[in-house]
């Protein structure tokens, strides 16, 4: 049994000199679209890229959780500041904290309008307000201030649809909106 | 409506992230990518049916998810555009014991990983004894020797 192989080199054809680029299409023994098949490959190397970037963004908190989502914004006079999340993730927790600045000790009343109850699920609210009740659709708290005419709502919400939404909270007069955007 | 979508959605997602992954992540299934897949059907579990565990739900999901996968197949039987862009074609990478290294590189593959093929189907040990070797469809590699004789 003798092995065919190429060892005992086999002269060749002028055929093979075109065939000696590896990017030539062949026909045998299948035609290969080799053209179409780099680009495959290409689109495979784009792709990787783009999956690339997906992770450092993800890292950057563009999808929630980082330093791009977390965010905190404050009235004009100062009085009253909203840290958010500004990126959510439709049906996962997170945290939203009003902090009102008032007298020491002095009742202070919140208000947050329907579009945050309307696209979230409220999980919990800490401390629980002394009175609470519908206002215009929304929620108006009243609670006391510490001795330093500090008051902190720790708000856990659930968003429950995707898109955009723009929220507003008022205390005395200041308003601060606040936008997030839930990915489904 | 929310299980169809969510189906049809990652479906369609797991369709485009695994051409990007190339058709060797699923063909040579070490420990590793068995974990690893394991751990990718875990999240997308999660997904698919996010905080509704009803029979229902999981029915709906798999009958979308079965409905498109045979819709599909149709397809690429109707149209054979659709079939080579979602199956890909085979490629010749040895031709008479010659590695197209250029092909090789492109494809992420080494002249170890035929060598690898060649001895565990065909009890080869050199590439001369290589006449052709495939990289099909699936990912798997066909080695053609020499007849001998």
């Amino acid at each position: 049994m003798t092995d065919a192989s190429p060892d005992a080199r086999k002269p060749r054809t002028p055929a093979d000199a075109a065939q000696r680029d590896d990017f030539a299409p062949r026909s045998q023994p299948i035609a290969d679209r080799i053209a179409y098949q780099r680009k495959t490959w290409r689109f495979e190397r784009i792709g990787f890229g783009v999956l690339l970037v997906l992770v450092l963004l993800a890292l950057t908190g563009l999808f929630s959780d980082g330093p791009l989502s977390r965010h905190s914004s404050s009235g004009p006079g100062q009085r009253l500041s909203v840290e958010y999340e500004r990126f959510l993730r439709n049906g996962a927790s997170s945290r939203i904290v009003l902090t009102a600045r008032t007298r020491p000790s002095a009742l202070a009343t919140l208000r947050i309008d329907r579009a945050l109850l309307r696209t979230h699920t409220i999980e919990s609210l800490q401390p629980q307000p002394l009175f609470a009740r519908s206002h215009e659709g929304g929620l108006e708290l009243v609670g006391q201030a510490d001795e330093r005419g500090r008051l902190t709502l720790y708000l856990t919400i659930r968003p429950e649809s995707p898109g955009l939404v723009t929220n507003s909270a008022w205390f005395e007069g200041e308003r601060v909106i606040f936008s997030q955007f839930i990915y489904p | 409506m929310d299980a169809v979508l969510r189906a049809a959605a990652v479906y369609a997602l797991l369709l485009v992230l695994f051409k990007i992954a190339g058709r060797r992540t699923l063909a040579d299934i070490s420990n590793f990518d068995l974990l690893l897949l394991l751990i990718i059907g875990e999240a997308t579990q999660q997904a698919l049916l996010g905080d509704d565990f009803s029979l229902t739900k999981a029915i709906l999901v798999i009958v979308t998810l079965i409905v498109i996968d045979v819709g599909l197949s149709f397809l690429k039987l109707r149209f054979a555009r659709l079939d080579t862009l979602i199956e890909g074609t085979s490629t010749l990478i040895v031709e008479d014991g010659r590695p197209l290294r250029k092909r090789l590189r492109e494809a992420r593959l080494r002249e170890e990983d035929i060598l690898l093929v060649a001895r565990q189907t065909q009890g080869l040990e050199r590439m001369a004894q290589i006449k052709y070797a495939i990289l099909e469809k699936n990912g798997k590699i066909s080695i053609i020797p020499y007849p001998s004789g």
